[in-house]
């Protein structure tokens, strides 16, 4: 099946999923207690004024209406407005993508970055000193919670020496790349530290391979042993875990965001839960979805390339 | 030789100049404040929340307003004012060559148009303008308002942010959802920018009137939700000010050299909401029980560590008309055991108290008041809620006792008074208190009564009822606790929480 065909297929197998997870969201959040008209009037608001604004927001109907016209707006590709901010959700989330994105991707850099050498000499040293500290320090990685990373690192790099802000995005694009270390610095522990361990031990099962043995009776330079044989067959699971972090980060952007006070996605996700802005919560969800799904089409089509035998279907 | 001495010397004359001009201290451009939530509707004439409120200082004015004491008013944009002798008739001279902040003057028709729309638009405040029968601007600087009926407190209402003078045009021009966004006045300050859910920066209005105020050319208010996050912010030198603060850490940030940290004045209360409809919480003994068990002091000690003051009476100290005469109960666990054994609970009884998610303050009050109750018998379960699921609840009346706040917004003890004894009003504050007749009668009366002396011994009586029958129990009165870098000067808050920002600069060297 060319790439192009399966490309095709695998976008259509989208919609379903994104119907599924619309209709989950939408009547899930709703069962939450809590009303918006009311939580955004505040105490001294008389039950009529509630009532009120409850048929502005378009509260009062029937859920399945209210659902219907939620579908028939998504289709002219029309999130909504926001029920707190009274804006429409993509003018909110136009510059609050930007901000998560560049977070992910930051994260996703610092990881490979930190796991991807720390693996291959874990890996290699089996057992040696090296191969314990990293274990060690993986496992450490793992066991701290962001948020208290996070405190820490901005009181010893923010506050006591002034190497970056104190949270905050900045309003220049140096100043984001300053602002966005630390956080995707902490958030990338977690991620590092599995990653690294998932290659190490890829690369320990590699090693013990007889193509490998092999490879290097044939009087194969190591360099190449090492790329063409080792690396990219520690790839696949490598990458598989890559994707599924990802959906990790994104989710966990909401946590991160909070501490470093980024006006990103994961931000106005947690204070739209507070306000029970559900218009909001349904745009968010379905947009990291669909981010989702994207990244998985994106690595099994890194399959094939990685591994010939894995044919597109 | 000498041309050069003489040269040298002219030399150092204009150096040393210099130097005594660069002394001179310089203020910052942008003063940059964090707070905890940011605002989300600037129309003054619908919003509600604290967040928005406050913001309206800084961007629009009205006929008056409130002093910086919180306690009496002054003239803003009317210079003098005469009232009718049957107390209908209010006639304003306003001050002249007032302009909006895009240059336009501000006319009758403007005025007109800002007061009947504040009255006739359905919001929290609109009780403020009900009074008013008919506006008239005879001339740009006249503005005539006529009451259905003589009303004690119009002063006081026109203090309100909803009753501030705007554009007509302007709101006609840009249409309403637009103008929740932007709105423009004659105030100090106007929105340059707004960044929902993240910063609004304030700048200089060119046309303000008078002419060497504000100070500082930008104002950004920024929201930082995580109260760590903002303080180490505000230690870094990112924040000049965080509001917000909380009360444990208000020593360590005073410590700090740089900074220092306040507890404004405030008309702030915190009390414990008792639900009626359940028992024994419709026995007053009970609640009168309640209050002799509860050690308020040890409150203030341990959660405000001691910024903050015993209430006894459900108004503020400062206000107006307090009831000085009224006694603290202070604490007392075999009167309160007494009490209860009189309303048939000898041996105490269960309850659960809601706590709020959001709020450490309230997690504070719980646990104490857990361990002091159980003294006296009575067994509380605290149940914790996430904020919006115990809100509903609480106003669904769907609770046993909880704890939470009142703030006036007005230099007025009717508007409390208004919202805590009247049934129609979400039942009393939502706790479906029996109100006594005569209270209801007075709170009526009050707001009509034009004699000052005898208004005071309505709002007297008030409190004195209040405080013998207890329906909800007034606990301590807090500070705003608000920190800043010691560079700041001019800081200026009123007790109802408008911030006056006319003299606020940061000096920098």
């Amino acid at each position: 099946m060319s790439m192009l065909n399966y490309l095709l297929k695998r976008i259509i197998q989208i919609i379903p999923v994104l119907i599924i997870v619309s209709i989950l969201i939408f009547f899930m959040i709703r069962l939450i207690p809590g009303d918006p008209a009311l939580i955004r009037l505040g105490d001294k608001a008389t039950p009529q004024m509630v009532e009120n604004l409850r048929r502005e927001m378009g509260l009062d109907k029937p859920i399945i209406v209210q659902y219907v016209i939620f579908m028939k707006n998504l289709l002219k590709l029309d999130l909504g407005d926001s029920l707190h901010y009274h804006v429409p959700i993509v003018d909110l989330l136009k510059k609050r993508m930007v901000v998560t994105l560049f977070l992910t991707a930051v994260t996703f850099i610092f990881s490979v970055v930190i796991s991807f050498p720390l693996g291959f000499l874990s890996g290699i040293k089996e057992n040696k000193i090296q191969d314990q500290i990293v274990r060690t320090a993986a496992l450490i990685a793992l066991s701290m919670p962001q948020f208290w990373v996070g405190l820490i690192l901005m009181i010893l790099f923010a506050v006591s020496i002034n190497l970056f802000p104190v949270g905050g995005w900045g309003e220049t694009w140096a100043q984001h790349l300053r602002a966005i270390i630390l956080p995707a610095f902490t958030q990338s522990l977690m991620t590092a530290a599995l990653l690294t361990r998932n290659l190490r031990n890829s690369v320990v099962d590699i090693l013990k391979m007889d193509y490998v043995n092999f490879a290097r009776s044939k009087g194969l330079d190591n360099k190449i042993v090492k790329s063409r044989y080792i690396i990219k067959n520690a790839m696949i699971f490598y990458i598989t875990l890559i994707s599924m972090r990802v959906a990790y980060m994104l989710g966990g952007s909401i946590i991160i965001e909070t501490v470093f006070s980024l006006p990103g996605v994961g931000s106005l996700m947690i204070s739209s839960i507070y306000t029970r802005d559900y218009a909001v919560i349904q745009g968010i969800v379905l947009i990291f979805a669909l981010l989702v799904m994207s990244i998985n089409i994106l690595t099994d089509l890194a399959y094939t390339y990685l591994d010939p035998r894995v044919r597109l279907e | 030789m000498k041309i050069k001495l003489s040269l040298l010397l002219v030399f150092v004359l204009i150096l040393s100049v210099f130097s005594v001009v660069s002394a001179e201290v310089q203020i910052a451009q942008q003063i940059k404040i964090g707070r905890i939530q940011d605002s989300y509707d600037l129309d003054p004439a619908t919003t509600t929340n604290n967040a928005n409120l406050w913001m309206f200082s800084l961007i629009v004015e009205g006929l008056v307003k409130g002093s910086n004491d919180g306690t009496s008013i002054e003239p803003a944009l009317a210079e003098s004012w005469d009232i009718s002798e049957d107390g209908l008739v209010y006639t304003f001279h306003l001050k002249p060559g007032v302009k909006f902040s895009d240059g336009t003057p501000v006319t009758g028709e403007d005025w007109v148009w800002s007061i009947l729309r504040a009255r006739d638009t359905e919001g929290e405040f609109t009780f403020t303008a009900e009074v008013i029968e008919d506006v008239t601007a005879p001339d740009d600087n006249t503005l005539i308002i006529k009451l259905k009926e003589p009303w004690a407190l119009f002063m006081a209402d026109l203090a309100m942010f909803n009753l501030t003078v705007q554009k007509k045009s302007y709101f006609e021009e840009i249409g309403q959802e637009a103008y929740t966004k932007r709105p423009i006045g004659t105030g100090p300050y106007m929105i340059k920018e707004w960044e929902m859910g993240e910063y609004i920066l304030f700048a200089k209005n060119p046309y303000y009137h008078i002419a060497s105020l504000p100070k500082t050319e930008e104002i950004k208010f920024i929201a930082v939700p995580d109260d760590n996050t903002r303080l180490l912010q505000l230690e870094a030198g990112q924040l000049d000010i965080a509001t917000d603060v909380p009360f444990n850490k208000l020593q360590e940030i005073d410590s700090n050299p740089k900074l220092t940290a306040m507890g404004m004045p405030s008309a702030y209360t915190y009390y414990l909401f008792f639900n009626h409809t359940r028992k024994p919480y419709d026995s007053q003994k009970v609640r009168l029980a309640l209050d002799y068990g509860t050690d308020k002091q040890a409150l203030v000690n341990f959660i405000l560590f001691g910024k903050g003051e015993v209430a006894t009476s459900f108004r503020p100290k400062s206000s107006l008309f307090y009831n000085a005469s009224l006694k603290d109960r202070g604490y007392d666990v075999e009167k309160a055991k007494a009490l209860l054994a009189e309303a048939g609970y000898p041996n105490g009884f269960e309850t659960d108290f809601i706590v709020r998610s959001g709020n450490s303050v309230y997690q504070q009050v719980a646990v104490l008041l857990k361990e002091q109750w159980s003294k006296m018998g009575v067994n509380m379960n605290v149940v914790a809620l996430e904020s919006g699921l115990g809100f509903q609840k609480y106003r669904a009346l769907d609770y046993d006792v909880l704890v939470g706040p009142f703030s006036d917004d007005m230099p007025d003890p009717s508007q409390q008074c208004e919202y805590y004894f009247i049934p129609e009003n979400a039942k009393c504050a939502s706790t479906a208190w029996a109100v006594p007749e005569r209270a209801i009668e007075l709170t009526q009366q009050g707001k009509r009564e034009m004699d000052m002396a005898k208004r005071e011994q309505i709002y007297l009586e008030l409190q004195q009822i209040y405080y013998d029958e207890v329906p909800m129990m007034p606990l301590f009165h807090l500070p705003y606790a608000v920190a800043m870098s010691n560079d700041i000067e001019g800081f200026a808050q009123n007790p109802l929480g408008s911030y006056r920002f006319e003299e606020l600069v940061k000096n920098i060297k």
